[in-house]
């Protein structure tokens, strides 16, 4: 499939349009612009490839499905990504009363990779550690804590998007947010060093 | 400063939604004080740090399946494959919506149409259905003035002479049956017959035919019979002797006659009235009701419009019938037995039926010859009434003997063959020493 660049607010309310006329090749125009976030998001919520990739499948269909009730009060990425908490949600209380045979918990070596190039070999590698670091340190916070910073710190989502999101006042985010850090900074404690 | 609000500026500085100015301005804020507190510095450094990996991580975002697209779009298709699958003939027809609107204002109208042909019925087939009282008198009076009267007498003249209706039977309460009853025996005035004091045979009564009993009533010659009776049974006219077909016949008329009440009658009052009423005399006569005032119709009494006698529940043998029928069919199987045996006696039997003497015998099985077997059959045997302390024989034989229910047909197994010539009669032992028989035909 051709790669499909991000549709303007205007591009996604016509192709929203059409695909809630049942525009099938118009969704998935919507799908190719939304599904890395979508991904991600369900990535970081699940950490698990396979569930990952199934959460975001739901996700789809079930936008699709439903997508006559989208009165655009929001934006759709707000809206899908409210959509993938709750299938992730569903996912991970299924995946607790029947879990998998092995766990895919380490995603594929490479994924997470930066294309990141320092002005030294040294610099380059600490980088590497540092975002390794946080990313564990991130997987072993609650999930609520980092349901919040993904959002808002990693995928750049506003409060007003992240109240909508989580379902939740914005205050509630905030403090939520500030929480979050505040556990991060305690679960980066032993490799601090890193950060000096 | 001091160091809890530089702790309370890196916190504000973690946060990546931070505009460069806002972010420049709290460096400044902590610049003089983190040079005199190493702790801060190193708490700072750190939350820098932290805040450029978080972008950085934000950038390592894993790629989506490949086949996410794929997946979904064809989820999708498939949805909606199976959809347009379940999706009813008439909705895919119908599918535009003014197509849609024009079928709900079709069917509108055709229920508008059906609701509206119901109401202008014609009174025969409106008054099928189920009427109060009021409404039964008043449709009588309606029909009586609108229609001329078929004899002499001026439904006018007729009119004051009502009584007050006979208290009604319960039977009349249950919902009639959608007949059409007779006209003519409204403007009828039937004089009282006196029933003659000659006790009808048994016999008599079982070979009624069913047709004088009751529904006869609405055929033309019914019609003819009532308007003739007022001038052959006057009461002081001289009685020519009474054979029993005449019985049969004054019974008949008086049946075709009589109200509906009468004939509403349950069956065994209807069958011991004229044994009461000939054993009794007057009283008795006096206690049934008398036809010639029956046959007036009260406003509020069962109109002869549109009211018709319900369905007779057989009770007995002249109104019921009994049928019996083969439920397994007739089955046969060889096999061999030793010559000398006697062969059983379904197989004899069997054989004789046949018309073949004795049982067939063959001499290529040395020692043994084949013989028939004959498999047990049933037949069911249905009553319209209850038939207690009844039985059943094939050529003679009891095959069966017991209770009948009119609600349970009833197998029998019969071992015995049955061929054309059998024969089944069923018995019933009554009371006294008489029985009543009937032959059955197997079906």
């Amino acid at each position: 499939m051709p790669p499909v660049s991000a549709p303007d607010a205007l591009d996604e309310s016509q192709e929203i349009a059409r695909a809630k006329n049942g525009d099938l090749e118009a969704f998935d125009r919507l799908v190719a612009a939304h599904q890395t976030k979508i991904f991600n998001f369900c990535l970081w919520f699940l950490r698990d490839y396979d569930d990952a990739s199934d959460a975001a499948q739901e996700t789809f269909i079930r936008a699709f499905r439903h997508l006559k009730s989208f009165r655009g009060d929001c934006a759709l990425g707000s809206w899908l990504s409210r959509i993938a908490a709750n299938v992730c949600r569903d996912s991970a209380a299924k995946r607790k009363t029947a879990p998998r045979e092995f766990s895919s918990l380490e995603t594929p070596e490479g994924e997470f990779d930066p294309v990141f190039e320092g002005e030294s070999p040294t610099e380059t590698l600490v980088h590497h550690e540092r975002i390794q670091a946080v990313r564990e340190a991130l997987a072993t916070l609650p999930e609520n804590h980092r349901t919040a910073i993904v959002l808002f710190d990693l995928q750049g989502r506003s409060y007003e998007e992240c109240a909508e999101i989580l379902e939740l006042p914005m205050g509630t985010v905030k403090s939520r947010l500030n929480r979050a850090r505040q556990a991060l900074k305690e679960a980066l404690g032993p490799v601090r060093e890193l950060f000096s | 400063m001091n160091c809890q609000e530089c702790a309370r500026w890196c916190e504000k500085l973690l946060d990546v939604s931070l505009s460069p100015d806002e972010r420049r301005e709290i460096e400044t804020s902590v610049a003089a004080h983190l040079e005199a507190c190493p702790d801060c510095a190193r708490e700072f450094a750190f939350v820098q740090n932290l805040r450029a990996a978080l972008p950085a991580l934000a950038q390592t975002e894993a790629a989506p399946p490949i086949f996410l697209r794929a997946n979904v779009r064809a989820a999708l298709v498939e949805e909606a494959r199976q959809k347009a699958a379940k999706r009813p003939l008439w909705e895919a027809v119908l599918a535009p919506l003014w197509l849609r609107s024009l079928g709900a204002g079709t069917a509108f109208v055709a229920l508008g149409f059906l609701l509206l042909s119901r109401q202008i019925t014609p009174p025969q087939d409106a008054a099928l259905a189920p009427q109060s009282e009021t409404q039964i008198a008043a449709r009588t009076q309606t029909e009586r003035a609108a229609k001329p009267p078929k004899t002499a007498q001026p439904p006018t003249e007729i009119l004051p002479e009502r009584r007050p209706a006979p208290p009604r039977e319960p039977i009349f309460t249950a919902p009639r049956p959608q007949l059409q009853a007779p006209l003519a025996r409204d403007a009828v005035r039937v004089p009282p017959v006196r029933i003659p004091e000659t006790r009808l045979p048994e016999t008599q009564i079982l070979e009624t035919p069913r047709e004088k009993i009751a529904p006869g009533v609405s055929s033309p010659q019914t019609a003819n019979s009532a308007q003739k009776s007022p001038r052959e049974r006057k009461p002081n006219a001289p009685k020519p002797p009474i054979s029993p077909r005449d019985s049969d016949s004054r019974r008949a008329a008086k049946t075709e006659n009589a109200p509906f009440s009468t004939m509403m009658r349950p069956e065994n009052s209807r069958e011991s009235a004229p044994e009461t009423e000939l054993a009794n005399g007057a009283a008795a006569e006096n206690s049934r009701p008398n036809i010639a005032s029956d046959a007036v119709p009260s406003p509020i009494s069962p109109p002869a419009i549109a009211m018709a006698p319900a369905p007779i529940t057989p009770r007995d043998w002249r109104d019921g019938q009994i049928t019996l029928a083969r439920k397994t069919p007739d089955t046969r199987s060889l096999y061999l037995a030793p010559s000398n045996n006697n062969a059983p006696d379904n197989a004899r039997n069997s054989a004789q039926a046949r018309g073949g003497g004795a049982a067939p015998q063959s001499e290529a099985f040395g020692a043994f010859r084949p013989r028939e077997r004959l498999a047990a059959q049933i037949l069911v045997l249905q009553s319209e009434f209850d038939l207690p302390n009844a039985t059943l024989k094939l050529d003679g034989k009891t095959v069966w003997s017991g209770d009948l229910s009119a609600d349970k047909p009833l197998e029998i197994e019969i071992a015995e063959p049955i061929s054309e010539k059998s024969r089944f009669v069923l018995e019933q032992k009554t009371a006294g020493a008489e029985s009543k028989q009937k032959t059955l035909e197997l079906g």
